[in-house]
């Protein structure tokens, strides 16, 4: 059974964002609303846009050396994760791959999953998710053990969403490697946002293999993972001189 | 005992006129039904089909209004019903004039609670999901549990301590009483006439003796809605849940007091002077123990200097949530603390006003508990905001309109004070 990790080498990021639009594209993200467009133009600006990943970033230092850092953000499918257990119907799961998945059908849209994780990783459809190009859409599909579609499958509004490690791409690959009659080896999978990263600095596997690239990684001495302290255990790790 | 006909009392007092309709009544009456059901049946359908973005809740605030005035009505809720069964366990005579509408209060603001906690969903329509498939560790589920067996017990309570009038009213030969509640009483009697007076009142006494760690305990789970979050540094102290059950206590005391003291001026409820003052008194020396907690969650805070807490402590106090906390503390706990202890002042009306500033500065402290420490985040994600829109103000009002609508219903089928007298 592997176990799914991410590597994000900081030191290799230049802030493209390359990864937040082939995320947006892969999964089909909702853009945003134009309501809130209208609204950021005029008067508060209310975040209501969707990113499962996001680049955030923080200025640090003082003149004459200021400096800007950037942070990839995914979710980062917590090996304790607290979003979870606060889920009062199940929407929330952890697969026995360890992702942390959501059930769009089930939410029933009270956001304390929102609230309960500290990445701030998940995302609400507080409209009607609007697709201008429906011919555009990904047509990538997963299906969970009830039948019902995860995932790209379009949202409505009113339920939570989040990163799924490109869960469509990992099924596919297992297909593929089935059909082929042969165990999946790494570099088999590639997330939207690993495959797209122009500096490399995206790394996704299994953290089962030893020998797997995020593995080497992982126990690289750049390495930590985010807010550490809370016990959560992320399987995302950053590598960062820092 | 049951064959004896009650004697009709006196014309234009409150034991002759309570279950009245009259012209003035029904208009207020239909007033909240238009805005309680009408306007919010409406915005709420508005709100739910062009989804949540109306409102003024975002990716910061995730929570709003509706979650404050949940948690608010769940506190007042749980302080009315400290109150009323105080009265059974130990007896206190002194203010079981307000034993009856501290629980008609304790389950008109549980419904209102329901409400609010519904506009919040995303989905309202997939409500069944929490009986279908509930997950047990989660403390929203907790608190649906809490909530429904509380509201049995309340209802329990209301119905075996209004027993006596029940069957009064039913055997009253009133002319001029609708069909509708002639059969209430008729059927309800009869179902309570069952119980021997001495099974009652030990029925009442155990149910009493449930309702108050009941009360403790529903107010207690709702503040680990967020005192169990890790996420929100703020909230994730040990103090939050007795900080929500002292803020519970004297916002249900004070609400207690000011329905109380409008019925006796609106609807010539025999209530003492001595019931509505020495219930001020004992919610003046409450204060102090909120005071107390809020003390020591503050020194703990400043003297951690942990960056979280300190962040969020500056947003409370000295940040955009600066008013609504100095609003809280002066306004709403000084203020009143200092009216109720001083016998001068201390009279009916002194203590309605006390009791108001504190309805309003407890609900401020919800507003404080629940905001600034949500919209902290450790990830350095662009500042939120928050202002409620026009919907949530509209909705908030019309829940409200339907609470004193249900009150104010239930105050026609079940009279707010006793009415049959003491035949023992």
């Amino acid at each position: 059974m592997p176990k799914w990790g991410m590597v994000i080498d900081l030191d290799k990021c230049t802030a493209c964002q390359a990864c937040v639009v082939a995320c947006k594209q892969e999964n089909n993200v909702p853009s945003g609303h134009l309501d809130d467009a209208a609204k950021a133009r005029g008067e508060v600006h209310r975040d209501h846009d969707i990113f499962w990943m996001r680049v955030l970033t923080q200025a640090k230092g003082e003149y004459p050396k200021p400096e800007i850092e950037f942070l990839p953000r995914p979710c980062q499918h917590c090996e304790k994760p607290p979003c979870v257990s606060v889920c009062p119907v199940e929407a929330t799961y952890r697969n026995e791959e360890g992702l942390v998945l959501q059930r769009y059908d089930r939410c029933i849209g009270c956001r304390y999953c929102m609230v309960a994780c500290p990445y701030g990783v998940r995302n609400f459809n507080w409209h009607e998710p609007e697709y201008p190009m429906p011919q555009a859409l990904s047509p990538a599909a997963s299906v969970d053990s009830d039948g019902n579609g995860r995932g790209p499958q379009p949202r409505v509004r009113g339920i939570v969403e989040k990163c799924t490690f490109c869960i469509q791409r990992i099924e596919e690959a297992k297909r593929k490697a089935q059909a082929e009659g042969r165990p999946l080896k790494d570099g088999d999978v590639q997330t939207a946002c690993m495959q797209t990263c122009p500096p490399t600095a995206i790394v996704f596997g299994d953290l089962d293999d030893p020998n797997s690239r995020v593995s080497k990684l992982r126990t690289d001495r750049r390495a930590f993972r985010l807010l550490e302290d809370l016990g959560t255990n992320p399987r995302v790790t950053y590598l960062s001189e820092g | 005992m049951a064959t004896e006909t009650p004697q009709p009392p006196a014309p234009n007092r409150y034991e002759a006129t309570w279950w009245r309709l009259t012209p003035k009544t029904l208009a207020l009456m239909g007033l909240l039904a238009l805005l309680g059901v009408v306007v919010l049946g409406s915005t709420w359908l508005q709100q739910f089909r062009q989804g949540l973005g109306v409102t003024g809740m975002n990716q910061t605030a995730l929570w709003g209004l509706y979650v404050v005035n949940f948690i608010f009505l769940i506190g007042l809720s749980a302080g009315g019903v400290i109150v009323a069964s105080g009265v059974y366990v130990w007896n206190a005579t002194r203010f079981k004039p307000l034993a009856r509408i501290a629980e008609i209060l304790s389950i008109t603001c549980l419904l209102m609670a329901m409400v609010f906690i519904m506009l919040d969903l995303g989905r309202p329509d997939r409500f069944m999901n929490l009986l279908l498939y509930p997950q047990i560790q989660s403390p929203l589920i907790w608190d649906f549990i809490v909530i429904t067996i509380y509201l049995l017990i309340a209802g329990g309570l209301l119905l075996l301590s209004a027993r006596r009038d029940i069957a009064y009213a039913s055997q009253l030969q009133v002319s001029g009483m609708d069909m509708a509640r002639k059969t209430f009483f008729n059927v309800a009697s009869g179902l309570l006439g069952k119980l021997s007076p001495a099974r009652a009142e030990k029925m009442l006494r155990y149910l009493a003796m449930a309702a108050l760690p009941g009360a403790v305990l529903i107010h207690s789970v709702t503040a680990w809605i967020l005192g169990l979050v890790k996420a929100h540094p703020d909230w994730h102290t040990a103090i939050l849940a007795p900080l929500f059950i002292i803020s519970a206590l004297i916002s249900g005391i004070a609400l207690l007091l000011v329905v109380a003291i409008l019925c006796r001026r609106f609807q010539r409820l025999p209530i003492p002077d001595e019931s509505i003052t020495g219930l001020g008194k004992i919610l003046g020396w409450t204060i102090p123990v909120a005071f107390y907690f809020s003390f020591a969650e503050l020194l703990t805070t400043i003297y951690g200097q942990e960056p979280a807490h300190v962040h969020t402590l500056e947003v409370m106090t000295v940040g955009a949530y600066a008013p609504v906390f100095w609003f809280s503390m002066v306004v709403g706990l000084l203020v009143p603390f200092l009216i109720l202890i001083v016998p001068k002042t201390r009279t009916v009306a002194g203590v309605g006003i006390a009791s108001t500033l504190v309805v309003l500065g407890v609900f401020a402290k919800r507003v404080d508990i629940l905001l600034p420490p949500l919209m902290h985040r450790f990830l350095p994600y662009p500042p939120g905001v928050y202002l409620p829109t026009q919907v949530e103000w509209t909705l908030m009002a019309s829940v409200w309109a339907f609470g004193a609508l249900v009150f104010l219903a239930i105050s026609k089928i079940i009279p707010l004070a006793e009415v049959a007298g003491e035949t023992k």
